[in-house]
């Protein structure tokens, strides 16, 4: 900075033209700083909201609960600046759902009925999607006074197994992803679910989810699905296949079909493209340590690039200026070109892993980064400020609303 | 002052203050707010800028004539020529260099840019002013701004404690 000069110009008095296109520049943290500048700046700062200009693109955050921010409340750690902020959240309380996605900076949250919401934590919006009673291997049980008393989980031909009302989306959910944002338009919610990792979607706003079907005695297994440029669903199973399909309407036709690649089903696993554009194929591999207390650690990851024309998959070592985001989240590749903060040829990763999920509420969450040279894992926040439930999540803040 | 070359228009610009400068219809017309007096043929003799004193103004001709396209012809519409791009890079070493000014001639600038809209000249002030955003602590900033905090004391308590996120 260079040397102040004696009684400077006034710069709230800032054109304000030139003072929006400054602040709508600038990533939340520094825009919240901005607007404790001067009553001036603020109001800009309010405006840019109130009017849905702030479209600036943001580094992710971490979302957490924290005891000091209580059930009520979030807190996002911001990768560009490694602060927290402290988000209040509408009820029901954050700190009694699951977190089951995190898609263009909405999270997908089932409450203590197993129903899922879409839930911005930016601006505290909120939006049910279809009741879990609409998805295909879920039967509603009531009790004599009309009263819902469970769900039922049909298994294919099997005896259904019958679940507490909040006991099923443990089992149930799997990961939710979001087409786009639903405050800029159409947007399509696909749902990975048990029994056998199928496929629902519903269209935001719709009061049913639909189900793609799987051919009889072959369960289908998926593990992570995204959108493509095309606007189709890619879904990869836990064998590395990758399955296309285009939504339309109730319907979901499958019409291309990546082999699957692995001999054996994955443990964790998930499909990305990279900032280039390219298909990723993701392994990531976790070791259990034993002791006082069972803790996951990620110790690896592999990543291959398939190409879905010629039906082969390569070896990728280096993800050169990506870095890559796992978890809950909407799987994806960020330039650290365009994020200076966040750091080339890393894995950002969150836990997701269903069966430790399930019942570990006690245990040491698996958040951290590591490092694709030499595969060294570092925490991105220490020590770890979250609370045991629920699951840590990368989101991406998102200022656009739907209710205008 | 600029000799006047063979064959170029050229235009007489007019601080505030009195002082006239002269400078080609390409520069000047890197300014969106004087093309568009040349173009509506407001703009006969010379054309007074407002607001913008004389060190500012001279200031704002040397960016226009470094940023000016460069082309043979006069009077050809030059804004389709693209810079290779080694003179893009001359060019933002240039620009670095001369937004190294105190911050009450870059206020100015800012001011000018804004009302001559001039967008390079806008897009560099700007993002010198992101910078310093980013790049500083609240107080720094109302510091380096020499914004006066217009809060009352019991605002600021609330401004700094209050969850940012509610400000919607």
């Amino acid at each position: 900075m260079e040397e102040p000069t004696a009684a400077g110009p006034d710069w709230s008095n800032l054109p304000p033209d030139v003072l929006t296109t400054v602040l709508g520049e600038l990533e939340f943290p520094d825009l919240f700083r901005a607007a404790a500048v001067c009553a001036a700046w603020r109001a800009t700062a309010r405006a840019l909201r109130r009017l849905e200009i702030y479209r600036r693109p943001q580094t992710p955050c971490l979302l957490y609960t924290s005891a000091a921010a209580g059930p009520r409340a979030a807190e996002l750690f911001s990768l560009a600046d490694k602060k927290a902020y402290r988000a209040r959240l509408p009820d029901p309380p954050i700190g009694e759902r699951n977190i089951v996605g995190s898609s263009h900076g909405w999270l997908v949250t089932a409450d203590a009925r197993s129903e899922l919401h879409l839930l911005n934590p930016a601006t505290g919006e909120q939006v049910a999607l279809p009741s879990v009673a609409t998805i295909e291997q879920v039967s509603p049980v009531f009790d004599r006074n009309g009263n819902l008393e469970r769900y039922d989980l049909s298994l294919n031909g099997d005896e259904p197994q019958p679940y507490g009302l909040d006991e099923l989306r443990g089992v149930l959910y799997l990961k939710v992803v979001l087409s786009g944002d639903p405050a800029l338009g159409d947007c399509t919610a696909v749902v990975i679910h048990n029994p056998y990792r199928d496929l629902s979607f519903a269209r935001v706003g719709d009061d049913k989810w639909h189900w793609i079907p799987s051919a009889p005695g072959e369960p289908p297994h998926y593990s992570d699905c995204i959108f493509g440029d095309d606007g189709a669903l890619y879904a990869m199973n836990l064998l590395g296949g990758i399955h296309r399909y285009a939504i339309e309407g109730p319907r979901a036709a499958r019409d291309m079909i990546f082999k699957d690649t692995s001999p054996f089903e994955a443990y964790n696993m998930y499909i990305s493209k990279t900032s280039s554009g390219s298909v990723l194929q993701i392994w990531r591999y976790k070791r259990e340590t034993s002791g006082e207390q069972e803790e996951m650690h990620t110790v690896g990851i592999e990543i291959y690039r398939a190409d879905l024309e010629k039906q082969q998959t390569f070896r990728v070592r280096n993800l050169g200026d990506d870095a890559l985001f796992i978890g809950r989240n909407y799987t994806c590749c960020l330039s650290t070109k365009d994020y200076l903060s966040l750091l080339r040829n890393h894995v950002y990763f969150t836990d997701d892993d269903e069966y430790w999920l399930l019942d570990a509420k006690d245990n040491r969450w698996d958040v951290g980064m590591l490092n694709l040279e030499g595969l060294i894992a570092n925490d991105v926040v220490s020590p770890q400020p979250w609370l045991n439930w629920p699951v840590p999540v990368w989101i991406t803040p998102n200022f656009n609303k739907i209710h205008k | 002052m600029a000799t006047r070359e063979a064959g170029k228009k050229m235009i007489m610009l007019k601080s505030p203050d009195g002082m006239e400068f002269e400078v080609e219809e390409a520069v000047a017309m890197e300014s969106q707010t004087i093309r568009k007096m040349i173009e509506d043929d407001c703009a006969d003799t010379a054309i007074l800028i407002p607001n913008i004193n004389s060190k500012i103004l001279s200031r704002v001709i040397e960016y226009c004539n470094k940023h000016v396209p460069t082309t043979g012809a006069t009077g050809a519409a030059a804004s389709d020529t693209v810079a290779p791009a080694a003179l893009a890079e001359d060019l933002k070493i240039w620009d670095a260099e001369f937004i190294k000014v105190n911050r009450a001639t870059r206020f100015n600038l800012i001011q000018a840019a804004s009302y001559l809209n001039i967008k390079g000249l806008l897009d560099l002030t700007s993002q010198t002013t992101i910078d310093t955003i980013s790049d500083n602590s609240l107080e720094e900033i109302r510091s380096f701004l020499s914004t006066k905090n217009d809060y009352l004391p019991e605002e600021e308590q609330t401004i700094r404690r209050e969850n940012q996120w509610a400000f919607q």
